[in-house]
């Protein structure tokens, strides 16, 4: 199926037609799907080995392994079962920013991996945060995708100007925003965000609450993670307005830089506290590249 | 306290200012990031440069108001008044002459006096200007009426004494001139006192200390050189000199004569208490260039090394080429023939056209005058009316009235009993002088320089005098071309050190060069006229060298010496007595202005450099 040029290529949406969303953990849903469940049984797709314990089937122990290893193991199998898939794209004014722009990368992210969950006959939600419109979903099947992508393309972040003084118009925070994220279907839910909030570790906390599996894409741009600004500024955050005074020299950028990997340590480490899955991206990076490499080493596609 | 330049204070303006940089808020340019989050942290480490509003006391604007304020109260220049001696104006003399030299005390006479001139320096009153003169043959200002102690210092760890008398009269003149106000004026003489006062000393040099350095000593010394040819043989030379004892005790000396360089005899002189030995050599061997006489000490003190050598240049003049270009003069040419150091060459007037007159010495013109004059030196006889010396008639029986003594053409030379038939009235030119005039002036005798050329006219017929009959005839004659002789580049083959020497290169020659005795070389470029070299304080031979091609060739090679033989000199016993009038060394008291600038620099430096430490800790 062609996909809109101004998110996914043909030749990337072919590639992407292999790909399989991976939750690490086994997920309950409703109805038959393509994906595995926790309940390991009878269905044909080999789950892993354990010891056999009296009561189990004997026909689901692995003579091969007990030939070489007088050791009776018996086979595990999942039951292939329908994964929900909620898509947390993060739509702030500051993810509008950079070279290019987070938002926009956010945006063809989201649409790939949306593909290729409709592709896997996932339930894909889409959740614009602070965006102009609450959701797209729940969708599954290849026939949804254009539908999926023209969303993904068109909805609009819904702070559009910087205030010009600060604390006029507080704009939501991202724990805030998550309040756009009312379904209360668990899945796999998979955060594209900067994180750039005061409250982005409430936030998390609140969707690792849920059940469920958490992905966070941590998405950068380069001018954040190398910034190229000197001088004596005047910084204005794009969201709040906030003016913040700064010199610029080479030891001002060394200790940005020392506070920004700082910070993304702590983000992991919270992450793994929580059992967030978290994969730090540069929006340099060429998107098939992070597809096809980043996030498979980290095993958030297969 | 007080301030000299209270008006510098108004540079205090620059502190308010220097606040006002610390209020004024930084100029920056807006830059929307995606957040200021990440930021917000760091305001805290890179406020150091935050504009404020409000002033934030640091070390850096406290330190920068410290050393401003005391470079402001530094300009204002801050002093305090106290007593103290009145400064003086000091005029250090330094006998630079060559009894200085003797090594009666270590390391030497000179070394002493230097110290004791620095000795002084110190301890002249705070603010006192001091003027250096080295005491030479011609006194040297080494450094004039300056506070800088170190530049006086330095001035008087240059000096260097010379090997030449000193000229003390015009050395103490000089201070006097220099001292400035005689009542602050303190002439401070630093010297051996081995001279006897001048005679025509000012009354009003004012306050004059007599430093003394040296004891009293003996010294042996040759005092006196000097070469004549050998009567009985002419190409050898006789060399006599004297040697003398300075001294209070009889000495046993050896005298010994080199030529060049190789002994030649030693000769034991005993020399009584303060007396001299003249002693003569005699057929030194023919073709040397020059000879040393030194005497040595077999007995006692010799306190000055300088003066037992002297030198003497054995001259060998060429013989004069002399054209003689007469009808027939019997008495010129024998008188010609007959001295020695004449090549002689005759030849009758009208063939003088067909030789080459240009390369003789000395062209004799006897009743004749070509219409061109050649190059060379010019005797002339009896010249005819028309030609190139104007006569405007004729004198008969002239009576001598006058004549030159003291010139050397005449030198011996009695002629009060010339008697001429006639002599042609001749108009006197203008290089010309004229050496024997009648009563109403009409010259009998002219000579002179003419451009580049020695003029003799004799303006009479000999054979028409009773000259050629005289006795005086020959010595003239021989005085005549020893003035008419082409002098050698040297003028003098013997000078006293200190004395200029006069050099007169051949006009082909493009430069000189003088190398004196210690080996040092100085070229000069010819131009016009003679060259005069002063620097021959050194006693010793001087070789002086005649180069064309751009010094690559040599044309000429003679030598001159430069001797102390100054028996004044070289009586290094200390006998000056009358100078020493010290007045009062205390010029009183009076109130000083101390400033303390130097205080406030010394305080501001460590201070700046700690501000910059403090600024660069921070960064």
């Amino acid at each position: 199926m062609p996909a809109p040029q101004t998110l996914i290529d043909a030749t990337l949406a072919r590639s992407l037609e292999r790909l399989a969303l991976v939750s690490r953990k086994r997920l309950i849903a409703q109805g038959q799907g393509d994906r595995r469940s926790l309940r390991k049984g009878s269905s044909l797709e080999f789950a892993d080995f354990r010891h056999y314990v009296e009561g189990d089937d004997p026909a689901r122990v692995d003579w091969n392994i007990y030939s070489r290893t007088d050791t009776l193991f018996v086979r595990l199998y999942e039951e292939e079962e329908v994964l929900n898939v909620h898509l947390l794209v993060d739509a702030s004014r500051s993810m509008d920013w950079g070279e290019p722009s987070k938002l926009r990368y956010a945006r063809r992210l989201g649409a790939a991996l949306g593909y290729v969950a409709l592709n896997a006959s996932n339930r894909l939600f889409v959740w614009p945060l602070c965006a102009s419109v609450a959701s797209y979903g729940p969708a599954w099947g290849r026939g949804r995708a254009s539908a999926m992508l023209t969303f993904m393309d068109e909805f609009r972040p819904a702070q559009t100007t910087t205030p010009l003084i600060f604390g006029h118009t507080a704009p939501p925070d991202l724990e805030q925003t998550l309040g756009s994220f009312t379904s209360r279907v668990g899945g796999l839910i998979i955060l594209v965000s900067d994180l750039l909030s005061p409250t982005w570790d409430r936030a998390l906390a609140r969707l690792a609450g849920r059940s469920g599996d958490v992905v966070v894409l941590h998405t950068l741009a380069p001018q954040e993670l190398r910034p190229t600004l000197g001088g004596d500024v005047r910084l204005i955050d794009r969201e709040s307005g906030a003016a913040v005074s700064v010199t610029l020299n080479n030891d001002a950028i060394r200790l940005y830089g020392q506070r920004l990997d700082e910070w993304r340590r702590t983000v992991e480490s919270f992450c793994a506290r929580h059992g967030i899955g978290y994969v730090p991206i540069d929006t340099s990076t060429a998107l098939e590249s992070l597809i096809f490499d980043v996030l498979r080493r980290r095993g958030v596609v297969r | 306290m007080n301030l000299l330049s209270p008006l510098a204070l108004a540079l205090g303006i620059t502190l308010p200012i220097v606040v006002l940089f610390y209020l004024l808020k930084v100029r920056r340019h807006d830059e929307e990031v995606s957040s200021t989050f990440l930021w917000n942290d760091l305001i805290r480490d890179l406020a150091a440069h935050e504009p404020l509003q409000r002033l934030r006391w640091n070390v850096l604007l406290i330190l920068q108001l410290i050393a401003l304020a005391a470079i402001t109260f530094a300009i204002a220049r801050p002093f305090s008044e106290q007593l103290g001696q009145k400064p003086v104006q000091a005029v250090l003399l330094v006998d630079g002459s060559a009894s200085m030299q003797a090594r009666d005390v270590q390391p030497s006479r000179f070394a002493k006096a230097v110290d004791a001139a620095r000795s002084t320096l110190a301890g002249l009153p705070e603010n006192s200007l001091a003027t250096v003169i080295l005491v030479a043959a011609h006194p040297q200002v080494l450094v004039a009426a300056t506070a800088d102690r170190q530049q006086v210092d330095r001035a008087l760890a240059s000096a260097q004494p010379s090997g030449a008398a000193a000229d003390m009269r015009e050395a103490l003149l000089l201070a006097r001139s220099l001292g400035g106000d005689p009542s602050a004026r303190r002439i401070y003489l630093f010297t051996d006192g081995a001279f006897s006062l001048p005679s025509d000393l000012p009354d009003d040099l004012g306050s004059v200390q007599v430093v003394p350095v040296g004891e009293s000593t003996g010294n042996l010394a040759v005092t006196a050189i000097s070469t004549r040819p050998d009567p009985m043989d002419n190409r050898r030379q006789q060399l006599f000199t004297r040697v003398a004892n300075f001294s209070d005790f009889p000495a046993r000396t050896v005298v010994s004569i080199a030529v060049d360089g190789q002994t030649l005899e030693d000769r034991p002189v005993d020399l009584a208490p303060n007396a001299e030995s003249p002693q003569v050599f005699e057929q030194l061997p023919a073709g040397a260039r020059y000879a040393s006489v030194s005497v040595s000490d077999l007995s006692g003190a010799n306190g000055l090394t300088l003066d037992d050598t002297a030198y003497a240049v054995l001259v060998q003049r060429k013989p004069a080429q002399v054209l003689l270009v007469s009808n027939g003069n019997q008495f010129l040419e024998k008188v010609l023939t007959l001295l020695p150091n004449v090549d002689l060459y005759r030849i009758a007037a009208q063939r003088y056209l067909a030789v080459e007159a240009d390369r003789f010495d000395i062209i004799v013109f006897d009743n004749y005058l070509p219409p061109l004059l050649p190059r060379g030196n010019l005797l002339v006889v009896n010249p005819p009316d028309r030609g190139p010396y104007r006569t405007t008639g004729s004198i008969s029986r002239p009576r001598v009235a006058s004549w030159d003594r003291e010139d050397p053409i005449l030198g011996f030379v009695d002629i009060r009993d010339l008697n001429i038939t006639r002599a042609s009235k001749i108009d006197v030119p203008r290089w010309a002088k004229p050496l024997i005039s009648t009563s109403d002036g009409t010259p009998l005798m002219l000579a002179g320089q003419d451009g580049d050329r020695r003029v003799t006219i004799l303006p009479f017929d000999l054979q028409q005098s009773n000259l050629p009959l005289m006795s005086a005839f020959p010595i003239m004659m021989a005085n005549m071309v020893n003035y008419l002789s082409p002098p050698g580049v040297v003028q003098s083959s013997e000078i006293q050190t200190g004395s200029p020497e006069s050099l007169s290169p051949l006009p082909q020659v493009q430069s000189v060069r003088v190398t004196g005795p210690n080996d040092q070389a100085s070229e000069f470029r010819t131009g016009q006229g003679s060259i005069t070299y002063a620097a021959t304080d050194v006693p010793g031979l001087y070789r002086v060298q005649q180069l064309v091609q751009g010094g690559q060739q040599t044309v000429d090679d003679d030598l001159f010496a430069a001797n102390l033989a100054n028996p004044e000199e070289s009586d290094i016993r200390p006998r000056l007595a009358g100078l020493n009038n010290p007045g009062p060394l205390d010029a009183g008291l009076t109130r000083l202005q101390k400033e303390i600038w130097g205080a406030l620099a010394a305080v501001v430096l460590p201070l700046l450099l700690f501000e910059w430490f403090w600024f660069h800790r921070r960064t």
